[in-house]
């Protein structure tokens, strides 16, 4: 015997409109000054689907999808806007645990009110009243005022209630997510034998595992739409799937230069934290000028660099404000550079933000200042052990075990600052650095977030970089451009200065000027700019 | 339809029991607003306005109870399905019941206060056959207020402030209609009094009840048409809204 069909649902549309005006004088004046188109809500889009009799139907979705709305179209509480609705049987909405129920009036009364406003009459209720009490196991409170239930005894009840009553049909929305094990699977006891008698259920619930067990069918809704339509498992896998992509994904595409002189940040929000508040005391003549910069997401992967022209060649305190005043004392900026001594690592080492001390190489001065710190505070002069070295001949080897082994010649990275020069490398073109190498600085990049203190604008640049962005992209070069010209008109007067500069072995000279002849030759092809000319190397 | 009826009467039930749970003299309490309006108003107009009037006593007190009826009824009625939010989210329920109830609640009051009325009537001697005809009367007041409560109750969803209005307009009605005074002969209150329902509902009570008269027929009629418009009116702007009620809320 083919089982009929005892739900209909038909192209089904629901449009709910937001209104404005609420009360007569705003009616009024809205009238006046011409009202305006009100907002107009699509909770269901065009959704059809058939039941037959005894078949158990989940309804699974995101909060605000549209499954209670679809649930009180069925039940007849809202009329859709299109589209029609067609139940056969006596049907039974239990949208909201003790609806209806009046938490003045004793647990008797409630039985009968309850009952009646299900439709049954008197003589039912009575004839019913005691395997009622004796399911929801709450004999003893029978002549009691139901505001003194608890709320999981009040919906015992008022499920006890409703399935005693005979439904044909059974609307239930979230109906199993209160109460405790033993409630559950009497519920899920009683549902069964419900459905086995021929009763037609449509459920719907968050806990994807119990709707398992329990559907025959599953259908997913998305903000209104029917997603998908089948058998549990299948449903249930896509969906979880999607749930996934939402929480890694919310990339966006767009990339915010903020200014070049400020924190330069990549949209690309991953999960959000506290903010983070960087301040540079910075002694100044007279007292101590503090900037600080906020950071309200910062990002899983993600580079941090700030940077203060300002720091009038003295060495500014650093406090970040997550950490402890204490922790802050083990952070210290030498020469621009910022070092973190050992007890500073732990407050580190829980949490995703790796301070890093330099972006670049740092001077040879600071290696004669690492061996007196060392024997001092013993410290590593590093963010932790996870950073490496890439000696000259291309190892890679513990920053311990190179700094035991020679000095100053070689250069010296941190898996941050070894992905900066990577990448600056690449387009300097300079090809002695191993590719695996900068696989593996990424790979600590995207585990760790990285915050870095220079001096140097043009680290900036370089931070583009690291996140893996085409080098040649334009933002980029104007920021390189920008930050080298300046700084190259802000330190040197004339040219010979700056020949002096580059001729001297001071640090970072003979990239600075390599880079910006580099550069200068792309912008006199390229951009023609005033600055370009003004700044014309031989 | 059994099952409507059924629904109807428990609903009636709770609100009535609701409404004297805690108090054993739960009705008591509701009695005592109009007993307190009466006994203050005669003893201030009894002497001055009530001077010329025959039996200014159950004048006065069959103006005002009868008056209550339908300022209790249709205020309750105003909030009666916004108050009830929850249950119209959740459970099919027929939504005009929920006005019935309410009223009907207001008419087992007031048939307290028509007993007492009574009370008073046997005290000062004047019951009279005419009373019979009374029942008839009740179910036009209570037709009009049906109509009355149905229109409050669906507009209240579109004027969200229709409560503070009514309220004010309920007082300066009251006012209007003659119920502790009596109107001049020819005189303006005259005229502006035949086009208030409340006036030709009182009018037709005390003729019955006190006066031992068939009521007034130009009253009657006049009336009888305000109580049919009322509740056809009021039915209909309900049906019309009523659907919307779960969105609305």
């Amino acid at each position: 015997m083919i089982p009929e069909t005892v739900i209909t649902v038909d192209n089904v549309t629901k449009d709910f409109i937001l209104q404005e005006d609420e009360t007569i004088l705003a009616k009024i004046v809205g009238k006046a000054n011409g009202s305006s188109m009100p907002r107009k809500i699509r909770a269901l889009d065009d959704i059809s689907f058939t039941l037959k009799k005894g078949e158990v139907l989940g309804i699974i979705g995101r909060n605000g999808s549209g499954k209670t709305t679809l649930l009180r179209v069925l039940a007849g509480i809202y009329t859709p806007t299109r589209g029609h609705v067609h139940v056969r049987g006596k049907l039974m909405p239990l949208i909201n645990s003790s609806v209806g129920v009046q938490p003045k009036l004793t647990m008797r009364d409630n039985i009968y009110l309850v009952g009646s406003l299900f439709g049954i009459s008197r003589s039912e209720i009575s004839s019913k009243f005691d395997s009622i009490v004796e399911f929801s196991e709450l004999d003893d409170f029978v002549d009691v005022q139901l505001y003194k239930f608890s709320s999981g005894m009040g919906a015992r009840l008022f499920f006890s209630i409703a399935v005693h009553l005979e439904p044909e049909v059974l609307l239930l929305d979230e109906v199993f997510a209160t109460g405790d094990v033993r409630f559950k699977e009497k519920s899920r006891d009683k549902m069964m034998e419900l459905v086995q008698g021929d009763a037609t259920v449509i459920m719907t619930s968050h806990s994807e595992d119990f709707i398992k067990e329990v559907a025959d069918r599953i259908i997913w809704i998305e903000r209104g739409r029917v997603q998908m339509d089948g058998v549990p498992e299948e449903v249930i896998m896509a969906y979880k799937k999607d749930m996934k992509n939402l929480r890694i994904g919310g990339l966006t595409k767009k990339k915010e230069i903020i200014s070049s002189t400020k924190i330069h940040l990549r949209n690309r929000v991953l999960h959000r934290r506290k903010p983070l508040t960087i301040f540079l005391h910075i002694p100044k003549s007279g007292g101590t000028t503090i900037r600080s910069h906020t950071v309200k997401n910062l990002q899983q992967g993600e580079v941090l660099a700030a940077y203060n022209t300002l720091l009038n060649g003295k060495d500014p305190n650093v406090h970040i404000a997550s950490l402890s005043e204490e922790e802050c004392h083990n952070i210290k900026v030498i020469f621009g550079h910022l070092i973190m001594f050992n007890e500073a690592r732990n407050s580190f080492a829980g949490r995703e933000i790796r301070l890093i001390t330099f972006l670049r190489d740092p001077a040879n001065r600071i290696f004669s200042l690492y061996d007196q710190y060392r024997k001092e505070y013993d410290i590593t002069g590093c963010t932790n052990k996870k950073s490496l070295i890439l000696s000259e001949n291309g190892d890679i080897l513990q920053f311990e075990e190179w700094f035991d082994k020679s000095r100053s010649k070689l250069r010296i990275m941190n898996p941050v600052a070894f992905a900066l020069y990577w990448s600056s490398a690449v387009d300097n073109k300079i090809t002695h650095i191993n590719k695996a190498h900068f696989k593996l600085a990424k790979k600590a990049l995207q585990e760790f977030t990285f915050v870095g203190i220079t001096e140097q604008p043009e680290d900036f640049s370089i931070c583009y970089n690291l996140l893996g962005v085409n080098t040649s992209h334009v933002d980029r070069e104007n920021v390189a451009t920008r930050s080298y010209i300046d700084l190259a008109k802000s330190r040197f007067k004339n040219m010979n200065e700056l020949k002096d500069y580059v001729n001297s072995s001071m640090p970072y000279a003979q990239e600075f000027y390599e880079y910006a002849k580099e550069l200068n030759k792309k912008q006199k092809k390229q951009l023609k700019s005033k600055l370009a000319k003004s700044l014309a190397f031989a | 339809m059994r099952k409507h009826f059924n629904l109807l009467f428990e609903m009636t039930k709770v609100r009535f029991k609701l409404r004297n749970e805690g108090s054993f003299l739960g009705v008591f309490w509701y009695l005592l607003g109009p007993l307190l309006t009466f006994i203050i108003l005669l003893l201030v107009f009894s002497a001055r306005l009530g001077s010329g009037v025959e039996h200014y006593p159950l004048y006065l007190l069959s103006g005002i109870v009868i008056w209550n009826f339908f300022s209790a009824s249709t205020s309750s009625s105003l909030n009666s399905i916004m108050g009830q939010a929850g249950l119209i989210k959740s459970l099919p329920v027929r939504r005009d019941l929920l006005v019935f109830s309410t009223i009907f609640d207001a008419f087992f009051s007031h048939i307290f206060e028509l007993v007492i009325l009574f009370g008073l009537m046997a005290y000062f001697g004047v019951l009279s056959k005419t009373i019979l005809l009374f029942p008839i009367i009740l179910i036009l007041q209570l037709m009009f207020a049906l109509g009355t409560g149905f229109a409050l109750s669906s507009l209240h969803f579109i004027f969200r402030d229709l409560g503070q209005v009514w309220s004010v307009l309920m007082r300066a009605w009251w006012f209007v209609t003659p119920i502790f005074y009596v109107l001049n002969e020819g005189g303006p209150g005259e005229k502006v009094n035949m086009f208030n329902p409340m006036y030709h509902s009182i009018n037709i009570s005390r003729d019955v009840l006190i006066y031992g008269k068939i009521p007034n027929t130009t009253s009657l009629i006049i009336f009888t048409c305000f109580a049919i418009a009322a509740y056809v009116m009021g039915y209909f702007i309900f049906t019309r809204i009523s659907p919307r009620f779960a969105e609305y809320i």
